[in-house]
This record gives C-alpha cells, structure tokens and sequence, in this order.
C-alpha cells in the first residue's frame, strides 16, 4: 500500500507492506524508543494501525545535547 | 490497539508494564511519577529556592513546567529559571528564545550566563581555534554545570533543578562503569547531592523515573512548545551507550528501568568503596572554586585549550526583561 512519510523534515510517498506502526518503524530501520508517531495528524502507540493513504509523521525525540 | 482503561484511543502503550495511555491518562499518569519521585527522595524542602536549568529541550522545558505546575503556588518556595549560553549559533540562540518564551508563559523569572561572559570564549570560538581533538560535550559539560551552579549561588538557591530523565542517567551509570570511575557513581543516585562544601548547591532530577520517550511525549501533550534541534558538536561514548541501552531496551523491555534500580540498591556498596580513595575538598589554586585537586576542572580545562581567565572571581549573568 501507498503511504506518505514525513521524517526529519522530508516527506516522501512510498510503499509499504508494514500494517503498523512498530512494522513501519522496524522496516526504516528505526529504534521505537527514539520516535513519536503521527499517523494522519493523530499520536499513536507502536501498535496503531497502518492503511492505504495514511499520512505518517515521525519525530525524533532522543536528546542530542 | 488496546485501549485505554478510560475506553479513550491510546497515545503510548508503556511496553514493560502492558498498559496503554490516552492523552489525558498518560499527562496524569506522568505527573503522578514525577511527584512521587520528589515525595520518596525529599527533593524539595520548605523554603527552597529552586533554580532550574532550562536549555529549551524536552526535559528542561518539561521539568520547569512541572516544577511551576506543583509547587507555583507555594508562598515559601521560589523558582527560578536559568539558561547557560555555551554560544552556539544557530542552536542555542534558538532554544534560548525558545526558553525565555516559556519563562515568561509560566511567570517564572529567567536568566542567562553565557560561556563567552564568563569564560572569555563561547563554544563555537573554542572548536574553531582548538588544535587539539577535544571532545566537545566533555568540557561543555564541566563549563556548564560550573556555570549553573555558580548562577544558582549568585541567586540565593539552595537548590538546582535539571531535567535529567530515566535514559539520562542509565547512560551516565553505565559510562562510569565502562571508566572504571567509581567516585563519580558514588556520587549519583536519586537523592539530592549532599553538600560537603558550602559552594556547591545539591542537584535535584525529579525526571529521573521517567524514560526520554515519556518526557519528549509529555512535552508535546502538555504544549511546552520546546525546541527540537540537535546540537551541531554532539559526540562521544555517550551517544554508543545510548544507542546499546535503547536496543536493549526495545528487545526487553524494561532494562533501563530495572538496570537503575539496580544501581540504587548497589549504591550504599559503591559509596562505601569509594570513600577510601576519596581526597580532601579545597579550593582551586587559580579561582577558588572548591575542587578535590590544586586546580579544578574547569581551570584545568581552560588551561588545556589555551583561555586564561580574564574576569577572575567574576560573575555575570543577565536577567530577561
């Protein structure tokens, strides 16, 4: 499925065969422990839900001094 | 997607506990933490003037937030905000109008000491005339906390606040491990440090139980409208150790929470053995800060990248109008 990911400030639209979040993540190779994720303007859990569309925001949140 | 036990959508599922939060539940829940913390370690006494560190991240946003939030309305305690400017352009200069923005939405006094006022140079002049390779977050650490607490001193407190959270510290015990350096784990721990010499003012972390994830998702719920940028310096062991600690953490959760506890409970031990190493408090020969050695830290440091001190015994810092 076709999902727009916005990350670091680049969004892009890719495709994906992650239905959640956690399998998102994995797949961009990103630590969860590191990110909050918005899916479609909305915080979600790892465990949230991915469809078709859905427009994924990811914040990175460790500290960096 | 589990919900949350009020029957809400859930914003975070704390992993090692099983339990999922909506927004409200997870800011209750959080602040719940965070004064249990300051009640089980008596981080905050009567008639306590409290600064804190705020830089404008996550957790100094976070911390002075919370610390407004729960004793604010405490005629006998006093908060005070204070920001050291390393002199980072195009990073500190934004957090610091990130911070002095925050300050003044919670009523809370700010001030600012800067490394070029105080020390005769701001960190960006230092990397660029450094011909030695330094390792910028181990004499930006020594110069700010010298900073914090001698702004803490000029402003009568007799407490400072940072915003240390759960990660913070896990890093910090387990890079003490890695040195070997037993002294410095003697001296961490969740109570305030003790003061042994009047000149230092005992640090308090109330976010100490909470993981950075927590912290960063409680700004953003709690609109503390801090800033997000990295420092453009950032490097060392510290960012390995945290990068091992957040893997651990993902395949089993729960290690950062249990490894500190851990450490707590060894702490007495630890204490102990360090005691028999331990010297003698004195002043610093160059600037009579007190030190364990015949030159502190920071002069040694100042003294490694080639700064004399030029405002000896001096002291400035700035209050925001």
């Amino acid at each position: 499925m076709k999902i727009k990911i916005e990350l670091a400030g680049k969004a892009k639209t890719t495709e994906t065969t992650s239905k959640t979040v956690d399998a998102l993540l994995k797949e961009l190779g990103i630590n969860s422990e590191t990110v909050i994720v918005s899916v479609n303007g909305e915080i979600v859990p790892e465990t949230g839900r991915l469809k078709e569309n859905d427009s994924v925001e990811i914040l990175k949140v460790v500290s960096g001094g | 997607m589990a919900s949350c036990s009020c029957g809400k959508k859930p914003v975070y599922e704390r992993k090692y506990e099983g339990n999922s939060y909506c927004a409200s539940c997870f800011k209750a829940q959080f602040e719940k933490r965070v004064k249990r913390t300051i009640r089980e370690h008596g981080l905050v006494g009567k008639n306590d003037t409290i600064v804190v560190g705020v830089s404008g991240g996550k957790d100094s946003s976070v911390v002075l937030m919370l610390m407004k939030k729960i004793f604010g309305k405490r005629p006998d305690i006093r908060i005070i905000a204070v920001s050291i400017d390393e002199g980072i352009r195009n990073y500190r200069d934004k957090s610091l109008e990130v911070t002095k923005k925050l300050a003044k939405r919670l009523g809370v006094e700010h001030y600012t000491a800067g490394f070029r006022e105080n020390l005769g140079k701001g960190l960006d002049e230092i990397m660029k005339r450094s011909h030695e390779k330094l390792n910028s977050c181990t004499f930006c650490g020594v110069f700010r906390r010298y900073l914090l607490n001698r702004a803490a001193r000029e402003l009568g407190a007799t407490k400072v606040c940072t915003g240390h959270n759960m990660d913070d510290e896990a890093q910090a015990v387990l890079i003490n491990y890695l040195k070997g350096d037993a002294k410095r784990l003697a001296r961490m721990g969740p109570n305030p440090s003790i003061a042994k010499n009047g000149k230092f003012i005992p640090r308090i972390k109330p976010l100490r139980d909470v993981p950075e994830k927590e912290s960063a998702l409680y700004a953003i719920l709690a609109g503390a409208g801090n800033y997000w940028g990295e420092c453009p310096y950032v490097s060392g062991i510290r960012f390995e150790v945290r990068d091992f600690l957040n893997e651990t953490e993902t395949r089993h959760p729960g290690t950062k929470f249990s490894f500190l506890r851990t450490f707590d409970s060894m702490l007495p031990v630890i204490r102990e053995t360090a005691k028999k190493t331990k010297k003698e408090i004195v002043e610093c020969g160059i600037c009579g800060e007190p030190c364990s050695g015949s030159v502190c830290k920071v002069c040694g440091l100042l003294d490694k990248l080639g700064i004399k001190l030029e405002r000896h015994g001096q002291f400035s810092i700035e209050k925001t109008r």
